[in-house]
C-alpha cells in the first residue's frame, strides 16, 4: 500500500550496515582460527570478555590487563616451557556481558578452537557460568573480576582466582576508620552477588571490631532514587556511610546525600572512587571519599615480569594511555599466574597446568603476596584503601600510607566551596 | 518523626516527576500507534549524552539546550518513524517489538563506540543542590522535573485536544481505517507522533542525566520504568504519566522505608499486577473497552 521512499531505503541500509559493523567488532577480536594450544610455537589462552553490553566498562579494563601481560611476555621472548620459549596469545571473544554467552563461548573455544587454558570473563555471574564449562572439560580457568565466594564453594578443581573473597573487601576500610575514632556506621548495599557478600563480610567485620552498625539495608541494583533511605539514615546520625554497590549507585548516593544535606565524617564505597570517572562525574563533591581497592601503583610489591607496581602503572599507561585501575592489575596478575603455572608445569597440558596452579603455594607478584588455597581462591592479600584528593586517587592505607589522609572528618556539604 | 515522613513523601512525589517525565513519550507512542518502544530508554540516554556534549563543548546549560535537543530528537524521530518504523507498525505487534529491540541494540552499542562505556553525568553547579523550604529539602533538578512534567502534560493535553494535528493524532489512535477514510495520511500522523514523543523522551533523558550517572547500557531499566508508569496511569492519556509516576514514586518511597528498599521492585510490580487485574486500562484509562 505504502510507497517506500528512497530516504527510507537509505536509512534501512545505514541501519543494516551499522549492525554489521557492530557485529564485526565483536568477532574481529577473535583473530584467525586457532589449531591448538601451542601450534606454531604459540600458546593460546582463551578469554570470554565483555566487549559490549552493560559490563563493557570493566570488561575493557580486564581485556587490557590480559593484553598487557601477553605483549610483555612476548616482548621478553615468551614463556619458557622445557627450555624452549613460546609466544602467548590471549584469544578474546565478546560475551556481550551475558553470563550465558560466557559459558557458550568457553565451550566454543574448547571444542572448535581447541583451546585448553582459560582466563575468565569479567564479573562474578559470568565467571560462575564460564567456570562450569571449564570444570566439565577439566581445563583450568583463572578468574579475574569476581570474588564471589560461591564460585569456590562448588568443589571445583579447575578454577582459580587472583581476587580475594568479596567479603574481605571492606576490612581495610574499617581498620582505617577505627584509627580515626569512627564508632557508628550505616551500610547500604545493592542486591547482586558481589555486593551482598562484600556487605555481609564488612558488617560482620565491623561488629567484631567494636563498631556500632546503626543502619543496614539492601536496595535493588540500578536504583535511581535513594533519598528516602538517606533521610532515614540521617535520623540515626552515623559517623560513616559505607556503600557497597555499583558505580552509578555510588554516584547517586553522593549526589543525593548532598541534595538532602546529610553529612558524614567519612563516606566509603567498594566500587566507584577507584575509577577515574568517579571524580570526573562528581567533581568537587567526590573530594575526600574513600574507596576499597585491591591494588594501587603505590604498593611496595614487585615481580620479574612487570617489575614494581609503579612500573606496572608506567607500562600500562604507555600501552593504553590511561592509569591502570585495580581491575586491570588483577587481570594481569591472573594472566601472570597462568604463565607461572605453565612454566612450572613445563607443559601446556591442562591437567599439568592445573596441578601446578594448585601447588603454587605462596607467591609474590606485583599486586602483593598471597596464597593459593585448596579450593582455588586466594588468601593473605593486603588490600589498600584509596581517597579522592584533588580529583586523583591517593593511597591512604595500609600502614604508613595513612599519613596521606585528608579531610577526616569530611567537611559538611554546605561548608565546601 | 512527622518531619521525616513529610520528607519521604516529598521524595516520592519528586521521584514521581522523574518517572513520569520519562513515561510521557512511551505512553504517547503506545497509545497512538500501539507501539511498545523498547528503544525508549536508549533514546533518553542518547539525549543525556547530547546534553552533556553541548555542555562540555559549547558550555550550553542543559535547560537552555533543551529546546535544541527537543528539535533534534523531533527531527530524528520523525525520520525514523517515516523511514523504518512505519513499515512494520501496522502489522503484528511482535514485529514492532523486534524492530525496536534491534534499534535499542544499535543505539546502545553505537553509544559505546561513540562515548565509551564509561559512566557520565551532566554535572552543573546546581545538579546536586537543593532549595530549603519549610524545613524540607527540595533537590533542584527533581523539583524542576515535576514542574516540567506538569507543564508538558498540560501542553500535550492542549495540543491533543485543541489543535488540528492533535485531533488527527487522537482520531488515528481511536481507529486507523475511519481516520484514513477522512483523508488523514496515517504515516504522516504516525511520524508526527513519533517525532513529538522522541522530543519528549529527550527532555526526560536530560533530567535523568542531571539526576543520575548513566552509561550507554542504562536504557533498559528506563524502558521498564516507563512501561510500569504507563500501565498505571493509563495508556495514551495526557495525564496518565503524571498520575502513574506520582503514585509509583510515593508508594515506592514510603514502602521502601516501611518494608526496606529491597522490596521496591515487589511493590512496583505488585502494583502493576493489581492495576492489570482491577483496572486493565490504567487509573485514567477508559473503563474496559
Amino acid at each position: 500500500m505504502r510507497k517506500p521512499s528512497k530516504r527510507a531505503g537509505w536509512l534501512g541500509v545505514a541501519a543494516l550496515s551499522l549492525t554489521l559493523i557492530l557485529a564485526g567488532c565483536g568477532s574481529a577480536a577473535t583473530g584467525p582460527s586457532s589449531t591448538g594450544n601451542s601450534a606454531g610455537g604459540t600458546i593460546k589462552i582463551g578469554a570470554p570478555d565483555a566487549r559490549t553490553g552493560s559490563l563493557a566498562n570493566e570488561g575493557k579494563l580486564v581485556h587490557d590487563g590480559y593484553t598487557l601481560w601477553q605483549n610483555l611476555i612476548n616482548k621478553q621472548g615468551g614463556l619458557k616451557v622445557n627450555g624452549k620459549k613460546y609466544k602467548v596469545e590471549v584469544v578474546f571473544k565478546d560475551d556481550q556481558s551475558n553470563p550465558t554467552n560466557s559459558a557458550s563461548l568457553t565451550e566454543q573455544m574448547y571444542t572448535q578452537d581447541g583451546i585448553r587454558l582459560f582466563l575468565s570473563p569479567y564479573a562474578s555471574p559470568n565467571i560462575f557460568s564460564a567456570t562450569t564449562v571449564a570444570e566439565r572439560h577439566k581445563v583450568p580457568m583463572i578468574a579475574a573480576g569476581g570474588g564471589a565466594k560461591s564460585i569456590f564453594t562448588r568443589g571445583y578443581k579447575y578454577v582459580f582466582s587472583s581476587y580475594p573473597y568479596s567479603g574481605e573487601y571492606l576490612g581495610s576500610v574499617l581498620d582505617l576508620l577505627a584509627t580515626k575514632g569512627i564508632k557508628t556506621v550505616a551500610f547500604l548495599h545493592a542486591d547482586d552477588l558481589f555486593s551482598q557478600e562484600a556487605d555481609q563480610g564488612g558488617e560482620a567485620y565491623a561488629k567484631s571490631h567494636g563498631f556500632d552498625v546503626v543502619y543496614s539495608a539492601q536496595y535493588p541494583s540500578n536504583a535511581t532514587d535513594l533519598t528516602s533511605q538517606l533521610a532515614q539514615i540521617a535520623q540515626k546520625k552515623p559517623d560513616a556511610l559505607i556503600g557497597t554497590g555499583h558505580f552509578q549507585e555510588a554516584v547517586l548516593l553522593v549526589k543525593e546525600a548532598k541534595q538532602m544535606n546529610v553529612n558524614f565524617k567519612a563516606i566509603a564505597f567498594t566500587v566507584g572512587p577507584s575509577m577515574p570517572s568517579f571524580a570526573k562525574t562528581l567533581g568537587k563533591d567526590s573530594e575526600g571519599i574513600l574507596g576499597a581497592s585491591l591494588w594501587t601503583p603505590d604498593l611496595p610489591y614487585k615481580d620479574s615480569v612487570f617489575g614494581t607496581a609503579a612500573n606496572y602503572a608506567k607500562l600500562y599507561k604507555e600501552a593504553f594511555g590511561v592509569e591502570p585501575d585495580y581491575h586491570s592489575a588483577m587481570a594481569s596478575a591472573a594472566a601472570e599466574m597462568m604463565g607461572l603455572a605453565i612454566e612450572k608445569a613445563g607443559s601446556t597440558n591442562p591437567q599439568k597446568v592445573r596441578d601446578a596452579l594448585a601447588n603454587l603455594g605462596t607467591v609474590s607478584l606485583f599486586d602483593g603476596t598471597f596464597t593459593v588455597e585448596a579450593n582455588g581462591s586466594i588468601s593473605g592479600l593486603k588490600l589498600p584503601v584509596i581517597q579522592v584528593q584533588n580529583g586523583q586517587t591517593v593511597t591512604v592505607w595500609p600502614g604508613d600510607f595513612s599519613k596521606n589522609l585528608k579531610d577526616m572528618p569530611l567537611p559538611a556539604w554546605n561548608k565546601r566551596q | 518523626m512527622m518531619h521525616l515522613w513529610l520528607q519521604i513523601i516529598l521524595n516520592g512525589l519528586l521521584q514521581g516527576g522523574i518517572l513520569g517525565i520519562s513515561a510521557l513519550a512511551f505512553s504517547l507512542q503506545w497509545g497512538v500507534m500501539n507501539l511498545i518502544n523498547l528503544a525508549h530508554g536508549s533514546f533518553q540516554i542518547l539525549a543525556a549524552y547530547l546534553a552533556l556534549v553541548l555542555l562540555q563543548r559549547l558550555g550550553l546549560d542543559p535547560f537552555l539546550a533543551m529546546p535544541l535537543v527537543f528539535l533534534i530528537f523531533f527531527a530524528g524521530g520523525y525520520l525514523l518513524q517515516f523511514g523504518i518504523i512505519n513499515r512494520v507498525v501496522s502489522g503484528n505487534l511482535f514485529m514492532t517489538l523486534l524492530l525496536t529491540y534491534g534499534l535499542d541494540f544499535v543505539l546502545a552499542n553505537s553509544m559505546i563506540l561513540l562515548f565509551t562505556a564509561d559512566y557520565k553525568s551532566v554535572n552543573t553547579s546546581y545538579a546536586n543542590s537543593s532549595w530549603h523550604l519549610l524545613g524540607l529539602q527540595f533537590p533542584i533538578v527533581r523539583t524542576l522535573a515535576l514542574v516540567f512534567l506538569l507543564i508538558l502534560s498540560l501542553l500535550l493535553w492542549l495540543f491533543l485536544e485543541y489543535t488540528r494535528a492533535g485531533r488527527a493524532i487522537r482520531a488515528t489512535s481511536m481507529s486507523t481505517e475511519p481516520a484514513r477514510l477522512m483523508g488523514l495520511r496515517i504515516p504522516k500522523v504516525y511520524a508526527l507522533t513519533f517525532g513529538l514523543s522522541s522530543g519528549l523522551a529527550a527532555v526526560g533523558g536530560i533530567f535523568y542525566g542531571l539526576s543520575n550517572a548513566f552509561s550507554p547500557a542504562a536504557g533498559g531499566p528506563l524502558t521498564v520504568g516507563a512501561f510500569v508508569v504507563t500501565i498505571l496511569g493509563g495508556v495514551g492519556t495526557s495525564w496518565g504519566p503524571l498520575v502513574g509516576g506520582i503514585i509509583l514514586g510515593v508508594l515506592d518511597a514510603v514502602g521502601s522505608v516501611i518494608l526496606g528498599p529491597t522490596y521496591v521492585n515487589v511493590i512496583t510490580f505488585g502494583l502493576l499486577l493489581l492495576i492489570l487485574i482491577l483496572r486493565p486500562n490504567g487509573i485514567l484509562g477508559r473503563a474496559a473497552a
